[in-house]
Formats: C-alpha cells, structure tokens, sequence
C-alpha cells in the first residue's frame, strides 16, 4: 500500500470519527441539555408521579397541545364533576403522537381521555415521522423511536442553535416557560403576558382536511377502545378579534359538524363558546395559551359538558 | 434521485454491493459497463416509470437517429434539424406545453395544465443534442449502443448535470471499470461533503430563515434582503447539488466538469457566465452562438441578445425568465466596471450588486409583483427612514433577526473563503481539515423542513 492510499484511509476514518462523535454530542444535547425538552420530561416526571398514587379508574384524562396544557384547570375539574381530573398535554411542536402516547400509557381501563388540540394536528398524517421536538421528547423520556427519529432527535438545527445562543449572549432565559408555574395535577401556567388582539380569520377547512382528521380520531379512537378507554376531542379556546367573532364560531361549529358526520366513533363536545373568546384578558401569551384564571373558567364551563 | 435524501444513499449503496458481488463472478469490462447501465436505470427509475420512460425516449431517439445520420458524407441539415427537434419534444411538451398554449389560448388544455416535468429531462436532452452533433458534425465513430446509454444515462449527472461533452466524458465511460480506490474516494467524498455543506446548511437554512419575513413590495431594504437571500440559496442549492454529482463522479474514477467556479467573485457578467453553470454555458456557445455566426457575426450583440433569452427560458416557461435573461444578455453587452478606472472592490460591489438585482426577475413569477419591486428598487425616494426603521417588524421575533443575520454572515464566510482560493476553486473549503469542520456543522445545523433542488424544476 503506498503512502498516500493510507493517508486517503486514514482520513476517511477522521471524517467517520467526526460524523458519530458529532452525532453523539447531539444526542447528548437532545436527551439531557435541550431546554424545552428537559421542561416537558420533567413536567411528564411530575405528572407520573401524582398519577402513581392515583384512586382505582374512572378518571378524566385531558391530553394535547399546549393549549390543553395552558387551559385545563384538572382541580377545577375534579371539583365540579366529582371525578378526579388530571392535565397531561404538551405542545403542538411535539406531535400528537408524543402526548397521546403518553396519556394511554396512563389511562386505565374504564378511564375517559380527552384530547384538546387545534385541528391542523388532526389533519396531519399520524403514521408520519415524528417532530424533531417529538423525536427528542422520545429519546429523552426515554421511549420507543425508530433509528430515523434517533438521527433527527440528535440534529438540533442552525435556528435552534443561533436563537439558544442569543438567548444566552443577552443574559434570556433559553425557554421561556418555568417548573415554577406547574401546578398540582398537571397544569402550566406562565406569568408571561403578550398584548394580542386575537384570530381575524374564521377557520377554513377542506373536506379532505375533515377526512384527513377524521382518520386520525378513528386511529386513535381504536388504540383507546383496546384498552377500555373512551377517547372524546374538544376544539380549545382561541382568542378571536371581536370582528371575527361569529364568523370564526361559525366556522367552528361547521367543522365540528362535520366531523360529527364521519365514522370515527369519538364524542366530540360542544361549548357555548365554540372555541372562540374575544376577552384578552383570559389569554396569556399566545392566542391558545389562557392565564391561570382564564384556565379555570373554560374548565368550569366544560365541566358541565363532560359525557358522563 | 435526490443526492440530500438518506432515500438516494441507502438505493446507493444497495445498488453498489450488489455491483460488488456481481462483478466477483462476471470480471469482463463488458460486465463493469452493463452494471453502470443498469444502476443508474434503476436509480432513475426508482424516481417514477414516467421519469424512465421518457429518458429511453429521448435515448432511443438519438441513438437509433446517430447510425443512419452518421453513416452518410454529409447529412442534410434538415434532417438532422428534424432529429434534434425529436430529441425536444419531451422537453417542449412537458416544459412549454401550457406556457406557450397560455399565451395563444387564453387557457391552456387541461392536458398539459400542471404536468410534472421528468427530472433531469432538460439536462440529459441537451446533453444528447451534444453527442448527436459532434457525432455527425466531427464524424465521430458510432459508440456503442452500452457506451451511448452509459454516456445518456451516466446517474451522477444525469437529473442536474453538469451538461457533458461527447469528448470529455464518453472516453472515461468507454473504460469504465468499478474498483475501489482510497484516493479517489477519500477525494471525491470531500467534493461530497462540501455539496451537502452548501445545500443542507447553507441553501435550507436560508430558505427556512427567509420564509418566515413577510417582504413589502414597497419597502426596498426588504426587496434587497429578499433577493440577497436568493442569490445565496440559488448558488447554493445548483454549486451544492453539481458539487456532490463531482464527488460521486470522482468517486468511481469518472472526472466531470466543475460547474461552478466562483461566480460571485467576479467583477462582469461575461466572467460571471464563465464561471456560473459552465457546462450549460458552453453547451449554449458551442451549438447555438458559434453555428448562427458567434464572433464573427455581423449581428453579434442580437445574437447574444438572442442566445440569452434562449437561456432564460431554458430555466423556466415564464416571460420572467426570458427578461431575465435578456437582461444577462444585455449587461454582458456592456464594457466592464473596470474600463472605467473603478477600484477593484468597488466594481466587484457594483456587480454583485447587480447579480443580485436580477435575480428578482428570476425567483417573482408573478409579473404585477415583479413590476412593484423592480419600481421600488429603481426608485431612489423609497430609500426613506421609515422603511428602515420597518425592516425589524418584517421578522416574526427578535430570534428570526439573529438567525438570519447569523445564516448571512455564515453564506458571506464560505464566499469569502473561497476568494482565498481563486486560481484553485474552492481548495479551502475542500481542504481535509476544513471538511472535518464541515460534516459537524452539516450534522448540527441541518433544518427539519427540507426543500426540493431549485434545479430539479428546470
């Protein structure tokens, strides 16, 4: 072997060596440094913990996006209907495969799980790859991912890399929400205020989009049937610009029509609200994000409401 | 056939261990070239039927066409211009079917509306028309009927070229064998790693990061920011794909045309057109500037004007691209910045300035938007402070500004980078140690959301 073929080999090993020691750095960061993550595995740590030492079924499980999380008061709940209530949601970004899963792992037979989520999350194809988010709730929790999820969970993007270190450069927290705002039975809350003025366009969903969620509910619908829970959806509170405001409530209902109309098996419940508030003041810092009494007065309005 | 997806790799290397098993019990040269053949088929049909079916079209044409026109003395030029034109027709119809239609009907037949246009086909096409020409022009010997698919259907190239001469590539594929080679590879694999560099961290980051500013069309910081984003991406994502299409090459022994040479660093546009796509650029002066008269033509400045425009629509069916390139045509027409006695940095300034600014007529199909942002581009009273001052609430947060600025300077550092290396393109940032910097920035920064190849439209 001459000597430039073994340089050649021995710089191909280099760049080898630099693939899977970058690869493992990445997972390192992913399953124990990245800040959003490491917020959602210890809020699921403290929500397994209370469920733990939970009474024998029927519960009322609440899972979904962050408006789930934000917006189910579980006490307020618990008070009113006399069923103990727990809020396991966690954020659009992660997927609804990350949070369902981790509510049917909870549920016990004869429990009602009840999944609030906006309906984009609905439409998209549940047997896709996950989130990168979901990729790494999956490696960090730690839990069943595919090789190709792994890869992504470990990749944590330019975007991400540049805003954490900006954060830092200007002395920001790298997320902004804090256990501190965990409240008992699994609700966050955030002290966090935006001045917003709310949605100004009325949801628009195709027929497609209404089979496409309508897949997704009899899919989960079956998962939960096997295990003797009744799954039920609920469209979460949106703020809305008191211009859009019966359009947009219009536009609600019409799609939860039509999704009542397919065969997917699943209760959908109604409230006088729609899904639709033009209050600020019940919203913290995003459009689905309610404030802490904002939480507690959609949870006594759906209390009311819960199939029993 | 996309080089940035796991999906090419896995059908890759599946594709070479069975060539490796293979070619154990058949040892014959015949047996190397038929493998060729046959991998890079099946990798361009594992892109659709359709995808193949029209690649053996245009193959079977030309190849059945080469025999009876090359055997005559001189063949009449109407036949051979007929054959060319079957060379075309795939191309026509599914590129300019509903274009030109559009704009002799007021709708185009709902047969040509949204039609898929076969990857590669403008590439291998052109590169057909080639080998046809020299084939009959030079009196070339007939290649074999192996030989002539593995020249068509060569699949590092053949979905976005470079667009090869019958002369630089079909004697490298007459010998062609598989054998391994550490230098080959290890010297290939670093073209690789710098092609997905440019397209994975670099063109992705920008598409993410600019699609998430709202531009005003009347706000010309924006509109410069927007087309600044673009002549990065559009660089990145044709050098990145060419670059990785160079390693694979290079990989199995085969030498390509670079592609790219720099553009950005230079000062004209009859440099820049040297140095951006050189194969197209070269394939458009060899067999249609020089044969209507090239430099000697009474009619040079129309004719380049013409060959231009010819180019501008080879990239698109849109009357955005024949201006654009009209408009390339026309700054090629014109003396250099340093003719004037301009500073060097100061005319490279002006001229990437001006790369820049066409690109807009480029990436704005839509004519009423193009129209508004040209209008504010030109219009020196737009520059005011309010739309200064409007520039940070384009972005949706504080975040997005520092991403983008982040993702500016690190597109401006490769450019600068390879300024250092001009005599020897891109040596720097092909350089051993550079690429083991390279695969980790490759591996970390990488976006979720992927983008098509800008290129695999055209």
């Amino acid at each position: 072997m001459n000597s430039s073929t073994s340089i050649s080999k021995r710089w191909l090993l280099l760049f080898l060596a630099a693939l899977l020691s970058t690869a493992g750095i990445g997972w390192l960061y992913a399953s124990h440094l990245e800040p959003e993550t490491q917020f959602w595995v210890s809020v699921f740590e403290k929500r397994r913990a209370e469920m733990a030492t939970r009474s024998p079924a029927p519960h009322l499980l609440f899972t979904g996006d962050s408006a789930c999380s934000f917006g189910i008061d579980a006490r307020a709940i618990t008070a009113a209907t006399g069923i103990p209530a727990y809020n396991l949601g966690g954020t659009r970004q992660m997927g609804l495969r990350v949070f369902l899963d981790e509510a049917l792992g909870q549920a016990q037979k004869g429990d009602t799980l009840i999944l609030i989520c906006n309906p984009d999350l609905l439409i998209e194809d549940p047997r896709t790859r996950a989130t990168k988010a979901g990729a790494q709730m999956a490696l960090a929790l730690p839990r069943n991912s595919t090789f190709p999820e792994k890869i992504q969970a470990s990749r944590p993007g330019f975007n991400h890399l540049m805003t954490l270190g900006a954060k830092l450069a200007l002395g920001l927290p790298p997320f902004p929400y804090h256990l501190s705002g965990y409240q008992p039975l699994g609700q966050i809350t955030t002290e966090i205020r935006a001045t917003q003025t709310g949605r100004d366009k009325p949801l628009q969903k195709t027929k497609a989009d209404v089979t496409a969620a309508s897949n997704t509910l009899t899919l989960w619908n079956e998962r939960c049937r096997a295990k003797g829970v009744t799954l039920t959806y609920l469209l979460p509170l949106e703020l809305t610009h008191p211009d859009s405001l019966t359009e947009n409530r219009n536009a609600k209902n019409l799609f939860l029509e039509k999704l009542a109309d397919q065969n997917h098996g699943v209760t959908l419940i109604t409230t006088p609200a729609s899904g639709c508030s033009a209050d600020p003041t019940l919203f913290a810092d995003t459009l689905f994000h309610l404030t802490a009494a904002g939480a507690a007065q959609f949870s006594q309005d759906l209390a009311l409401r819960i199939p029993r | 056939m996309n080089f940035s997806l796991p999906a090419f790799w896995l059908s890759l290397f599946a594709g070479l261990a069975v060539i490796a098993a293979a070619t154990r019990i058949f040892r014959q040269d015949h047996a190397h070239r038929s493998l060729l053949a046959a991998l890079s088929l099946t990798l361009l049909g594992l892109e659709s039927a359709q995808t193949l079916a029209v690649f053996l079209f245009v193959f079977s044409v030309t190849y059945l066409a080469l025999r009876p026109l090359a055997a005559r003395k001189k063949p009449p030029k109407l036949l051979l211009g007929f054959v060319v034109l079957l060379q075309l027709l795939p191309l026509l119809f599914y590129k300019y079917g509903n274009f030109l239609t559009s704009q002799v009907f007021s709708e185009a037949p709902s047969l040509l509306r949204d039609l898929l246009i076969p990857v590669g086909l403008s590439f291998y096409t052109f590169q057909m028309v080639g080998l046809l020409i020299d084939t009959v022009k030079d009196r070339l010997p007939l290649p074999s009927f192996l030989n002539c698919l593995n020249f068509a259907s060569f699949f590092p190239q053949i979905v976005a070229g470079p667009i090869e001469r019958r002369s630089d590539l079909l004697p490298q594929l007459e010998s062609f064998r598989f054998r391994l080679s550490w230098q080959a590879l290890e010297h290939g694999l670093r073209w690789i790693i710098l092609g997905l560099f440019m397209k994975l961290t670099l063109a992705e980051n920008i598409a993410s990061e600019s699609a998430a500013i709202t531009i005003d069309p009347a706000n010309p910081f924006l509109v410069w920011l927007e087309c600044l984003f673009f002549t990065f991406r559009i660089y990145y994502d044709f050098a990145g794909y060419s670059f990785i299409a160079y390693g694979i090459a290079t990989s199995l022994g085969i030498r390509l045309t670079l592609n790219f040479l720099s553009p950005y660093w230079t000062t004209n546009f009859r440099d820049f057109w040297r140095r951006w796509h050189v194969s197209l650029s070269q394939w458009f002066r060899d067999y249609l500037y020089i044969p209507l008269g090239g430099n000697r033509s009474p009619y040079r400045p129309a004719l380049i004007l013409l060959v231009f425009a010819i180019s501008g629509i080879w990239h698109g069916a849109g009357w955005n691209f024949i201006l654009w390139g009209a408009l390339h045509g026309t700054l090629v027409l014109l003396p250099p910045w340093t003719k004037f006695r301009i500073p060097k940095p100061l005319a490279w300034t002006l001229h990437f300035a001006l790369v820049t600014f066409t690109w807009l007529f480029f990436f704005e199909r839509d004519s009423t938007l193009l129209l508004q942002k040209v209008t504010t581009l030109l219009n020196p009273l737009t520059y005011s402070p309010d739309h200064l001052k409007a520039i940070t609430a384009a972005f949706p947060n504080k975040s997005a500004i520092i991403a983008t600025a982040a993702i500016i300077a690190l597109s401006a550092l490769a450019i600068a980078l390879e300024g250092l290396t001009l005599k020897k393109p891109y040596a720097l940032l092909t350089n051993r140690f550079t690429c083991l910097i390279l695969i980790i920035l490759i591996y970390l920064f990488q976006p979720a959301a992927y983008n098509e190849f800008i290129y695999f439209n055209f």
